[in-house]
């Protein structure tokens, strides 16, 4: 039986959860009333007040390793906000956990086509052969791994118990795809650069600080992705490089990481 | 067995590694080493000229460097932190920056000794390095005398800048002769408080038979305010190259010094400021012309280009007010495009028609400073006359109308922007303002349902999971030597005797368990004595004479005692059985195993 003292503790549990649950359905309930509306004001309202609840759901949890549901719906709500720049940010991130997804593929195309920037469409060789690492988001890959490291320590077992053969050459076939898994997990943590999206306008500035020439007079647009290779001033700037292979620094509130 | 040995090493190595690798690069849970490497200027490195040097500790950012436990070959060395930089804004790892002096030294080659440091109360060092200090300024005995050096520094540019203008900052360096300059101090050229434009200019050139090398930068007015640039000055040592072209440098040092500058920013005037100035410097005239045609249905998109040309800074040229058509027009929410071309540029703006009552684009004006008469001038582009048709818009029941309800014009002036109405009027223009507000068709694949599990990291889906390895190994491991050990100390099986099962019997309190303990007792120590042949044989099935039947009616006793009224107390029984037991003792026909079940 449990005691009295815990009452308070079970009771916040309870609560929380239901407030929880709350907030989730009126989340999901007021993008559903923003697409359904029939006027703008109410449109406009419905996705604000969906859009707050959504960021705050992103900063309470940092889902960085989730389902990347959350991402996509942000990167809706921005869409219908119009706010492209921040949607094409979310859609990044959405991607990188739902790889396979049509949809987000999908609305990112219509968002980069909104603002006049061409999709960039990685390698399909690369794609085909590695399929593991571009098909499967990171959290999927490091699932994977850790069935097949459960699949290594019970066929391991078996083997310490009754050496057979066949056991150990599923061991080896197991350990060749745990190895290459491993190898794909770690390659996304430290080979993999690291990438931003524009979400506003600026100059590329040929060092960290106004004060510095820019590399031309086109400012980076809006919604377009960049790598970021350097960072300058404790954060402030990053330096970074264009699609077009133009290398500058922007300062950190024109990008945001991906 | 060796060769599994180290195979089974190396697959532990191959995994356990790179996993504990990379869950320490996330910082999780374990802190990563740090690394600290120095370095010396190779630039500063001038004989009996103090050296200066960099160390750089890369470390967590939760490790403190501990400034004051430098040492260098063993002996404490002082250093400044110069800087502390975040490598990467997601991870915890930075770049703690410090800088040293070491005393001037002959010209030659050494060794920077070993550099060690305390971060996060462990002790890191650099590894030994060299450096090599050059004769700069290794005199000859001969003079420099002929050699000249001077410097002047001019600003070109309107005696009057106004923020946005560009002027340019020069540097002329007057000499003879073969200079090799080992400092510059040149203000100018770093520009504080103006923005650099372009890179910089170097000219070459000859002036009275003196070489003449003019430095010069663009740079921009950015804020108004008077900027001080200090004294400029340059010096270095006058050199000649001997027989086998290695420099041989004459003393005394030159040097050269110009004197202190003033920039004045003027600010713009504020009497007379137009409200559509944007900060425009220059002359400029403004035109707007329609890239879609000028007939287009209500809300629908028209592009409007706005090019504005002249003389001026063409960078402080920003995107007209554009006011005057918010009324009349929705804006897009996207920025204009804008290009700059040949001292011309192009805004172009999606506008959207509000009404049908809208017959033109109006003026846009454009309002600019103009340095040469030192005020300002508003240019107006011409009206561009449109033509708004009425759109067919479904009323909201209707899934799709059989025919568009008639557009009723707007009385002018037109409705405000869409977004900014908070009402639908009640009647008269109602319907248009409704065929304004109603929104347009979603464009993108609805909204995911969000759970609860969608705000959650995956289980084993992060950077713990590859604990995993390490808990892999050591589980196999575990078992393989538990293996080896139960080979070598195989365990003794635990044989039970009546009297372990006698004690047991009277150990418990339980009637039930008495009886089958001591039945189970007495029956083996029946076999045990040579009685019986089998320890499986129930009561029933022992000799009805002697001790065997003693101990069947003492058992029959018992059983029935379970399902009937019970004579004697737990006690008095287990007493009984005690005194029964004790008294069985080994049978004549132990030896030839006499009796059996048959004789029964």
């Amino acid at each position: 039986m449990i005691s009295l003292r815990y009452l308070p503790v079970l009771l916040w549990i309870c609560l929380h959860a239901e407030c929880h649950e709350k907030l989730l359905d009126e989340a999901n309930a007021a993008y559903k009333a923003g697409e359904t509306a029939h006027t703008l004001i109410e449109r406009q309202e419905a996705f604000n007040h969906a859009l707050n609840l959504f960021t705050d759901f992103e900063h309470l949890y940092n889902p960085q390793y989730g389902t990347g549901v959350l991402y996509y719906d942000i990167a809706n709500t921005y869409y219908q906000l119009e706010e492209y720049p921040f949607a094409v940010l979310y859609y990044y991130k959405a991607l990188q956990l739902m790889p396979r997804s049509y949809r987000v593929h999908n609305n990112l195309a219509i968002t980069l086509d909104k603002l006049v920037i061409p999709m960039n469409k990685p390698a399909s060789v690369f794609n085909d052969i590695f399929f593991v690492h571009t098909r499967f988001s990171f959290p999927e890959r490091m699932q994977l791994f850790f069935a097949l490291a459960m699949i290594l320590i019970v066929l391991g077992s078996v083997y310490v118990w009754k050496p057979i053969r066949i056991i150990r050459a599923s061991i080896t076939v197991v350990s060749l795809c745990c190895a290459l898994m491993l190898f794909s997990l770690l390659y996304s943590r430290y080979f993999e650069p690291i990438e931003g999206v524009i979400v506003h306008s600026s100059l590329l500035y040929r060092d960290a600080g106004l004060q510095y020439a820019s590399v031309s007079d086109q400012p980076v647009l809006s919604g377009n992705k960049v790598k970021v290779v350097d960072v300058q001033h404790n954060g402030q700037w990053l330096k970074v490089v264009t699609t077009a292979g133009d290398i500058g620094y922007v300062p950190l509130t024109a990008i945001r990481v991906i | 067995m060796v060769a599994k040995s180290i195979r089974v090493t190396l697959l532990f190595l191959f995994f356990a590694f790179p996993s504990l690798f990379a869950v320490w690069g996330t910082g999780e849970s374990l802190m990563p080493a740090a690394e600290v490497t120095a370095s010396i200027d190779p630039y500063q490195t001038v004989a009996d000229q103090p050296i200066p040097g960099t160390v750089t500790v890369t470390h967590d950012n939760s490790q403190t460097v501990d400034e004051g436990s430098f040492q260098m070959g063993g002996k404490p060395l002082k250093v400044n932190h110069v800087k502390t930089v975040n490598i990467n804004p997601s991870q915890t790892v930075v770049l703690s920056i410090y800088s040293f002096q070491l005393p001037g030294q002959s010209a030659g080659l050494y060794i920077l000794p070993t550099i060690s440091v305390k971060v996060g109360g462990k002790t890191y060092q650099t590894i030994p390095s060299s450096y090599e200090i050059s004769q700069a300024q290794q005199m000859s005995q001969e003079s420099s005398s002929g050699v000249t050096l001077s410097l002047k520094a001019l600003i070109d540019g309107p005696p009057t800048v106004y923020p946005g203008q560009r002027i340019w900052f020069i540097y002329r360096f007057y000499f003879s002769g073969s200079i090799d300059l080992t400092d510059e101090k040149l203000p100018l050229l770093e520009a504080q408080g103006f923005q650099l434009v372009g890179d910089k200019r170097i000219r070459n050139y000859q002036e009275d038979n003196i070489e003449v090398q003019e430095i010069s930068q663009q740079v921009q007015a950015i804020k108004p305010g008077k900027y001080s640039f200090p004294a400029s000055s340059a010096e270095g040592y006058a050199y000649r190259d001997d027989i086998i072209k290695k420099r041989v440098y004459l003393a005394p040092k030159l040097k050269a010094e110009a004197p202190a500058l003033d920039v004045t920013v003027t600010s713009f005037p504020a009497a007379g400021k137009p409200s559509a100035f944007r900060g425009a410097v220059g002359q400029f005239t403004i035109q707007t012309s329609l890239l879609t045609p000028a007939e287009v249905g209500v809300d629908e998109k028209m592009l409007l280009a706005i090019d504005i040309n002249g003389l001026g800074e063409i960078s402080t040229i920003g995107i007209p007010d554009l006011s005057s058509i918010k009324n009349s027009f929705r804006m897009s929410s996207l920025p204009p495009e804008v290009k700059t071309q040949d001292g011309q540029k192009r805004f172009v703006v999606e506008i959207y028609p509000l009404a049908t009552s809208i017959k033109e684009i109006p003026p846009i004006p454009f309002a600019f400073f103009n340095p040469l008469i030192g005020d300002y001038v508003t240019e107006n582009s011409a009206a561009i006359p449109i033509q708004v048709k009425a759109t067919q818009v479904p009323k909201k029941e209707e899934a799709a109308p059989a025919t568009p309800p008639p557009a009723t014009p707007l009385p002018t002036p037109p409705s405000p922007r869409p977004q900014e109405v908070p009402s639908i009027a009640p009647s008269g223009p109602l319907e248009v303002e409704e065929k304004i507000q109603k929104p347009a068709a979603i464009e993108i694949a609805g909204n995911l349902e969000l759970t609860d599990a969608d705000l959650h990291n995956l289980w084993f889906g992060t950077w713990s999971t590859l604990y995993i390895v390490p808990f892999a190994f050591i589980f196999i491991l575990a078992q393989k030597g538990y293996k080896r050990y139960r080979e070598k100390f195989p365990t003794k099986e635990v044989v039970k005797t009546s009297q372990s099962m006698l004690d047991a019997a009277m150990r418990t309190k339980d009637p039930s368990v008495f009886s089958k303990r001591i039945s189970q007792a007495l029956l083996l120590r029946l076999f045990e004595l040579g009685y019986t042949t089998s320890e499986e044989i129930t009561f029933e099935e022992l000799p009805e004479a002697g001790v065997t039947g003693e101990v069947r009616e003492l058992l029959s006793e018992i059983e029935a005692g379970r399902f009937g009224k019970q004579t004697l107390s737990l006690q008095q029984l287990k007493a009984k059985a005690k005194e029964l037991f004790d008294r069985l003792i080994p049978s004549e026909t132990t030896s030839n195993k006499g009796i059996s079940n048959d004789q029964s």
